[in-house]
This record gives structure tokens, C-alpha cells and sequence, in this order.
């Protein structure tokens, strides 16, 4: 058999999941000795021109042009998909600003936080647009693995990693569900 | 056990039992140990069947039942649990979820919600329906509450609780269909509205939407299992309502009512705006150290054998210049009996000291003399005749400020159309509560009391609303009239003498019983007059040189009684925190536990009932409690005799109390 291949990225997060996923510690030894990691903000190689992954791993919520088509290209390459913390399974706290004009969001954020002083809304072409609202994954695209928890306990990543590489998809029992 | 004709069999998951006629599917398997999930339901409320969480299969009918809603049939058979049902439940979770915005790490009822409790235990990993994100507005023009609509699963409850507990009847459902909220009268803000800030909304809530400002995030809050919880009663007012405290790090994080209690009490279990939130409000900061003054008199902290021998120098000093008359003590209504009578012992048989009294010595007095002394001497009613008066009659004030709990039980009962009520002086009721208001001619409430006692009497001439408040008083089987503390102050001279007057034409028999009751302002007022603690005369502090205070409640209960006291005159404070008051005029500062933090025993508001409650909190270490602090007081004045240990004042307490009752009621 050859070794899983893994991609994780992350988007509009905190990038706590992904501080989860270290806090394994020595258990992130062995599982990362079954796998292959070919893409992750962890090594700050930013590859999103995934190869075909086994297992893909979504860190944040869906909230601006470049998120979506990101996603949709993993999607694509990724055997089963999983969401990692709350932003990635609900949208977490970037739902905030839903319910709110993004012009208005962006001139809050950039001209009038009271530590800004001359501030201005960026405009580089280059930039991606914030979506009209910040969604979860599965609004995006269809997703195999839900591990919500903000952030998601680094047991219930052992144990959902565990189940994935031995063929099962993880069930979570109520005790390992936790949205906080 | 033979079943009484009217059970009922049934199966309940296979296992046959029988339950009386009318229960409900969800009472029956409760009994059985059956766990049927609820989210509207509450077991203190009315049933409701409006959130269908609680569905079971019945006689393997297609169309699930809400068992909360739905009473047992001869031979029915129940399923409370398999696939199809929790796939149903689920669903229903999901779209509470998706319904609202429902963000758990930062919800204040985040580890304790009984929508997230459910989430999990249905296995909800993520929402297959799509949530709406529409942002809803949230209330916090309270003090003690936020209401957070995106929370709000319109279970109802607080509508319910606010109904049939608070007699209260601000809350209810505003618009329909997606729009639908709950709100306050015709929707304006909590504290715009009616609504009298008990809080039974708060405790009912199964999620969020109705959050304690206090200490309520999770991050202070920390985890269920790091909670303890202690079982208590309420020491604020003499009603001594039943409280269940929850407590962290010795940090108190939630005061709870006990619903669902029953007879002989009236009050269902709750509790008042007080009990619930005023344990969270400290009067200033705390004091850990006694304290003196410095030569430029600024405070210093300095050991306790210094402040101790400070205290003893002043009143000995006090006592050579102006003699033992010249002392005074004066505690709080609200200290506990024990502390009460260390007080009395340091004061009366230390120092021999001119005064002792109690801050609402006054309302002691003045109760004292309306009422009568020796043999012929008149009884206030038991105020638990609450329950079962029939009218009601408030002389004065505003029974909402005085005592919440009066006027939410008073608001239900005449709601539920048990009792007509009239108010006497006093600010007009609400315009939802039609409730006689007789208002008192220039103000002089005594004289209003008089015409309807006149009235009562047959006379001609009396007003129409007068005549029918007199009417009801007469015809009612058991009245009851509330005198509110305000209203037999010296503000309305008078006023109580006439309300005995009043309820003496109401009196049966040879008791001497009087359908009456007077409001006291402190937990222990009745209690520490029992104790003998009121002067018997009204001390004039402008004949004080020297003496020493035990305010409870920051410096309310007593401050207002020294005013007039000498410039220059010795001051001794023991208080839990440094308010404005201490920090001005005080010689010496003596650091004593919070009432939260200490034991003691206190009489209910008739002074009849003796009850001894336990520390919630421990307290800040090095602060004994003020019945010790007394003790070394009396050392200090050399008078090492008397009572050495808590029982012995415990029992010279109880003692002096009941004296005091049997000679009242031989
Ligand atoms: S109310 Fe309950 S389910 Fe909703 S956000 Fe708060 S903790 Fe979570
Ligand atoms: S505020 Fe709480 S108790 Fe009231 S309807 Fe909403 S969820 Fe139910
Ligand atoms: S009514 Fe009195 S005893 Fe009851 S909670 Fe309120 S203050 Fe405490
Ligand atoms: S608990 Fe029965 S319908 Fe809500």
C-alpha cells in the first residue's frame, strides 16, 4: 500500500485547529511517519496546487473569492474532505460580520477602528473580494468528516486521524462532540 | 402495589406500568427512569408541546407524539427511543441551530445549555440544513441580564416562568412566523418595560438567550465538573427563600430559586431581583486588613493585636472624658442573631455603653408601640398567609421596591383571579394591573386609613372607590394588609396605629392575631428586635462621643442613623468593604466576612422562625468572623467572662429570642 497522502490548508480561522493538530505532540510522530504531507501552512510552503491528496483538511470558514476557489480546486483532488473546528463546520465567529454590507465591513476594519488614523480600504487588483456572507464548508462543496470544537481537542484529531487511516470514517460519540 | 381504579396500564419501551389517569407520556416514563429529551418543557411550567423534541412513537403510528403534551390511554404502546425518533430529533436540533445564530464559544451559556447538551447527545457534528446568519438584536439595558435573541429558541419558558411564577406578565411573543420574538410588554426594551428583574426568565432559559451579566462566560465560569454546589436560604429580607448557589475557586458564579416548591410558602420557589443578583455587588472594595489612621489620617493597614488595642483606647478613653453614657453601639438589622449578641454583650456588659440599638430601631419602636406591650399586646399576621389571603391591602410605599417577592406573588394571585388588591398611598400600579389605588388626601396617608376604617364601619359619606375597597376588606374571608416600612416611618405619622386600628375591625376572636404585616428592610430586622436589640427610646446621636458600628450591606443599613454624630467623636466600623461612609469618619476599620461568607441564624420576617444558614464562600483568609472579633473587643475591655464559642452564643440567642416570644405569646 502506498503512504496517504495529506494536504491541510486554512482560511478564514484562527489557525487554532491547526495549533490542535501540533498540540498531538509525540502522537503527531507516529501519524505523520504513516503519511505523506504534501501541503500545510505548517511548513509555511503555500502549494495550493494540491496533487491528489488522500485526505484534504479545512481549517476556516469560506469568506473571500480566493477561499471558495481554493477549496473547490482541494475538493477536486482530495479523496474525502474533512472540516477542522468550528469556522470550517459553522462558520464560527467570522459569521459575525453576515448581516452586515461588506463596503461597511471593510471601511470598519480599515478606516474606522479608533487605532487607525488615515487609513484606506486596499484596492490592489491583486487582493481577493470578501464574499457577500462567510459560509462553512459544506455550503461550498460536499464534505465527508466534521470535527467541530473550538478548537477541536487534539484527542478527537488523534482519534479521527486513526479511524481515516484505518479505512473507517470517524463517528464522533457525544463526548467527543464539543462546540466550544 | 394494586393500582387505584383510575391507573392506567400502559407499556412504556416494553415494560408494562401503570400511572394515574391524565398523566403524560413524558411524567409516565420519567417515573419509569425512561429519559425522554425536553427543550419547552419544564417541569415547574404549564406544558406547552411547542418544540416536539420530545416525540415518541405510539402504537407504532406514523404521526410521532409529543409526550409532553400528550396523556396516557389504557393499553397504549410507548417507544421513546429509536432511529426514526432521533432522526427526528436531530432534525429538529439541527434547524434550532441553523435557525438562529448560535455561536457556542463565545455564548455565555456555553457548557451549560440544554440545546448544546442535546446537540451532542444526538451526535449533531455539523448542520446539514443552512443556517441564516441574520443578525437579531440583543437587550442589555439591564444591569443583571442580557437578552440575546440569536440564542432564543422560542421554547417559551421565560414566557411561561414570567406568567405563572412572577405573576409578572411582561413577557410574551412579539410578530409571527420567522419574525417571532420574544419581547417585553408591546416590545420596548427590559428596562423600559414592567419587567421586575427577578430573573426567573434566566434560570428557565434552556439556552443563551437569557444570560447572567455575572460571571457567566465560560472562561470564569470554567466547567461543570469544577462547580460546587450549595443549598441554602436567602438571609436578604426574612423571607428566606430557598437558594442553590453555584460556586467556583470560592468565586460565586450563580444564585438560583428552588421551583417547584409548594405549600405553606407562596411564593413558588423564586426568587427576587435581590436574592439573585445583589450577592454579586460588592458597596465598595473589599477590606482584608484592619486599618487605622496614619498621622496625616490617611489609612494604613496595620496587625490586628494594633487595631484591637486602638479600638479598646478609644472607647476607654471615650468613657474617662464623657462617661459610659456617652458610647454607643450600633448594629445592623442585618447581622446574624449570634453576631447580634456578641454585639450586645460587648456594648451592654464590656462598656456599659449609654446606646445600643440597630439601625431600623426606629421601625422597631414604632411597631413596638402600635401594636402594644404585656398581656394585651397585638400579633402581626404569619406573612405566609400570603398564600391563602383572599385581599389585599398595601399601606404605602411601593411594594415593588420593598419587597419584590410580596408584589410578584400579589401580581400572580390576582391574575389568576384569586384576590381583588388595593394599594393605599403609594405610587399607581402599572396600567396592565387594574388594582384599586386610593390616594391619600395632601398626602396625609393616616387619615386615608382612618376613612377607610370609617368606611368599613357603615359611614355614609365615604367615596365610592373608598366603599368598595371597605367592601372588599369586609366581605373577603381572609384579608391580609401589607404595611410597607416606608409607610410607618415619620414621614406619615400615624399610619401604622391606624392600620391596626384597620385590621383590629377584621380580628376574630379571643386571638390576638391581626390580618397584618409590616415590612421590615433588613433579613434580620424582626429577629434582632426579638433579640432586644431596638433602644427603648430613640437615641440622639448628637450625644455620641465614642462608639461602634456593624454595617452589613455596605453602609445602607445603618449610615443614615449616625448622622449628627460629633466630628470629633471615636469610631470603631467592622465592615466587609470600605465605603464612603467608613473611609470618612472612621477611627478604626475591622475587616469582617460578608454575609456569604458567614454562618449565623436569622429570624424570618415575623421574627418567629429561627433559621441558621452556612458560608457559601470562604472568604479572604485573616478575616475572622465578627462574633470573634467581638470576643477579643471584650477581652481587650477586660471582660474575659460571657459567651467564649459560637454555640454558647448560638444558644444565649435562641434563648433571648424565644424569651422574648413566649413573654409576647404566653
Ligand atoms: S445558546 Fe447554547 S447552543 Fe446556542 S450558542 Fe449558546 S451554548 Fe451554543
Ligand atoms: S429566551 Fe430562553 S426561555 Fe425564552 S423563549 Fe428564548 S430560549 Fe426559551
Ligand atoms: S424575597 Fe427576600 S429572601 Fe427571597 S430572594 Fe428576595 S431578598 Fe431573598
Ligand atoms: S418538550 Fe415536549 S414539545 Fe417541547
Amino acid at each position: 500500500m502506498t503512504t496517504p497522502k495529506l494536504a491541510t490548508v486554512w482560511f478564514e480561522g484562527c489557525s487554532g485547529c491547526h495549533m490542535s493538530l501540533l498540540d498531538l505532540d509525540e502522537a503527531l510522530i507516529g501519524i505523520l511517519s504513516r503519511v505523506e504531507l504534501t501541503a500545510t501552512p505548517i511548513t509555511d510552503v503555500k502549494n495550493f496546487d494540491f496533487p491528489r491528496v488522500d485526505l484534504g483538511i479545512v481549517e476556516g470558514a469560506i469568506g473571500n473569492a480566493e477561499h471558495l476557489e481554493v477549496v473547490r480546486r482541494l475538493r477536486r483532488r482530495a479523496r474525502l474532505l474533512m472540516a477542522l473546528g468550528d469556522c470550517a463546520v459553522f462558520g464560527g465567529i467570522n459569521t459575525l460580520r453576515n448581516g452586515i454590507p461588506v463596503e461597511d465591513v471593510l471601511r470598519y476594519g480599515f478606516v474606522e477602528t479608533c487605532s487607525t488614523a488615515g487609513g484606506r480600504i486596499p484596492d490592489d487588483p491583486a487582493l481577493p473580494a470578501l464574499l457577500e456572507r462567510v459560509l462553512p464548508i459544506n455550503r461550498v462543496v460536499a464534505v465527508d468528516i466534521h470535527l467541530p470544537g473550538c478548537p477541536p481537542a487534539p484527542e478527537l484529531i488523534a482519534h479521527a486521524l486513526g479511524e481515516i487511516l484505518q479505512g473507517r470514517l470517524p463517528v464522533l460519540g457525544e463526548a467527543m462532540i464539543h462546540y466550544d | 402495589m394494586k393500582p387505584t381504579p383510575a391507573d392506567i396500564e400502559l407499556q412504556i419501551d416494553g415494560r408494562p406500568c401503570q400511572v394515574p389517569e391524565g398523566t403524560t407520556i413524558l411524567e409516565a416514563a420519567r417515573r419509569q427512569g425512561i429519559v425522554i429529551p425536553t427543550l419547552c418543557h419544564h417541569p415547574a411550567l404549564s406544558a406547552w408541546g411547542g418544540c416536539r423534541i420530545c416525540v415518541v412513537e405510539v402504537d407504532q403510528a406514523p404521526r410521532l407524539a409529543a409526550s409532553c403534551v400528550t396523556p396516557v390511554r389504557r393499553g397504549m404502546a410507548v417507544v421513546t427511543d429509536n432511529a426514526r425518533i432521533r432522526r427526528y430529533r436531530r432534525t429538529i436540533v439541527e434547524f434550532l441551530l441553523a435557525e438562529r445564530n448560535h455561536n457556542c464559544m463565545f455564548c455565555a451559556q456555553s457548557g451549560d445549555c440544554e440545546l448544546q447538551a442535546l446537540a451532542y447527545a444526538l451526535g449533531v457534528d455539523h448542520l446539514a440544513v443552512p443556517a441564516d446568519f441574520t443578525p437579531l438584536a440583543t437587550d442589555a439595558t439591564s444591569p443583571d441580564m442580557i437578552l440575546d435573541h440569536n440564542r432564543c429558541i422560542l421554547c417559551g419558558r421565560c414566557v411561561r416562568a414570567c406568567q405563572e411564577i412572577a405573576g409578572c406578565d411582561v413577557l410574551g411573543f412579539h410578530s409571527r412566523g420567522e419574525g417571532t420574538r420574544v419581547g417585553f410588554d408591546l416590545d420596548t426594551d427590559r428596562e423600559a418595560s414592567g419587567c421586575l428583574g427577578c430573573g426567573v426568565c434566566l434560570q428557565v432559559c434552556p439556552t443563551g438567550a437569557m444570560a447572567n451579566r455575572h460571571r457567566s462566560h465560560y472562561t470564569v465560569k470554567g466547567h461543570r465538573r469544577d462547580w460546587q454546589v450549595k443549598e441554602d436560604f436567602c438571609p436578604l429580607c426574612g423571607l428566606m427563600c430557598a437558594i442553590v448557589c453555584r460556586v467556583r475557586d470560592d468565586q460565586l458564579l450563580r444564585v438560583d430559586g428552588c421551583l417547584g416548591l409548594q405549600d405553606p410558602r407562596p411564593d413558588l420557589g423564586q426568587l427576587c431581583r435581590r436574592g439573585r443578583f445583589e450577592p454579586f455587588q460588592a458597596p465598595g472594595p473589599r477590606l482584608t486588613a484592619p486599618m487605622t489612621r496614619d498621622g496625616g489620617g490617611r489609612w494604613r493597614p496595620v496587625s490586628w493585636d494594633q487595631a484591637l488595642d486602638a479600638v479598646a483606647a478609644g472607647l476607654g478613653t471615650t468613657c474617662e472624658r464623657h462617661g459610659a453614657e456617652a458610647l454607643f453601639g450600633l448594629a445592623s438589622s442585618q447581622a446574624c442573631l449570634e453576631s447580634l449578641t456578641m454585639f450586645r454583650w460587648l456594648m451592654t456588659e464590656t462598656w456599659a455603653a449609654g446606646t445600643l440599638d440597630v439601625g431600623d430601631g426606629d421601625l422597631g419602636r414604632a411597631m413596638a408601640a402600635a401594636l402594644g406591650s404585656g398581656p394585651d399586646r397585638w400579633h402581626e399576621s404569619d406573612w405566609k398567609a400570603l398564600a391563602r389571603a383572599d385581599m389585599i391591602l398595601v399601606v404605602g410605599g411601593s411594594l415593588e421596591a420593598e419587597n419584590p417577592l410580596f408584589a410578584s406573588v400579589i401580581r400572580r394571585r390576582w391574575r389568576q383571579g384569586e384576590m381583588p388588591v388595593a394599594l393605599a398611598g403609594g405610587p399607581p400600579p402599572p396600567a396592565s394591573l387594574a388594582f384599586d389605588h386610593l390616594t391619600a388626601p395632601g398626602g396625609n396617608l393616616a387619615r386615608l386609613i382612618q376613612a377607610l376604617a370609617a368606611a368599613v364601619r357603615g359611614a355614609p359619606d365615604s367615596s365610592r372607590e373608598l366603599a368598595r375597597v371597605a367592601r372588599a376588606y369586609t366581605t373577603a374571608a381572609a384579608p391580609l394588609i401589607i404595611v410597607t416600612a416606608a409607610a410607618a416611618g415619620p414621614e406619615t405619622p400615624g399610619t401604622l396605629e391606624a392600620a391596626v386600628d384597620l385590621a383590629r375591625l377584621r380580628h376574630r376572636g379571643q386571638e390576638r392575631r391581626l390580618p397584618l404585616v409590616l415590612l421590615k428592610p433588613w433579613g434580620n430586622s424582626a429577629g434582632a428586635w426579638s433579640l432586644g436589640m431596638a433602644a427603648p427610646t430613640a437615641p440622639d446621636p448628637r450625644a455620641w462621643r465614642g462608639g461602634i458600628v456593624m454595617p452589613v450591606q455596605g453602609e445602607a443599613d445603618i449610615w443614615p442613623r449616625i448622622a449628627g454624630l460629633p466630628g470629633d467623636a471615636f469610631l470603631a466600623v467592622l465592615t466587609p468593604w470600605m465605603t464612603a461612609g467608613p473611609a470618612a469618619l472612621a477611627d478604626v476599620l475591622l475587616p469582617v466576612p460578608s454575609w456569604l461568607e458567614s454562618e449565623g441564624s436569622y429570624g424570618d420576617l415575623n421574627g418567629i422562625e429561627i433559621r441558621r444558614r452556612r458560608p457559601i464562600l470562604a472568604g479572604p483568609s485573616g478575616v475572622p468572623p465578627a462574633w470573634q472579633t467581638l470576643r477579643r473587643l471584650a477581652d481587650r475591655g477586660g471582660r474575659p467572662d460571657g459567651p467564649r464559642t459560637w454555640d454558647e452564643l448560638n444558644a444565649m440567642a435562641l434563648a433571648a429570642v424565644h424569651g422574648a416570644l413566649q413573654r409576647r405569646n404566653p
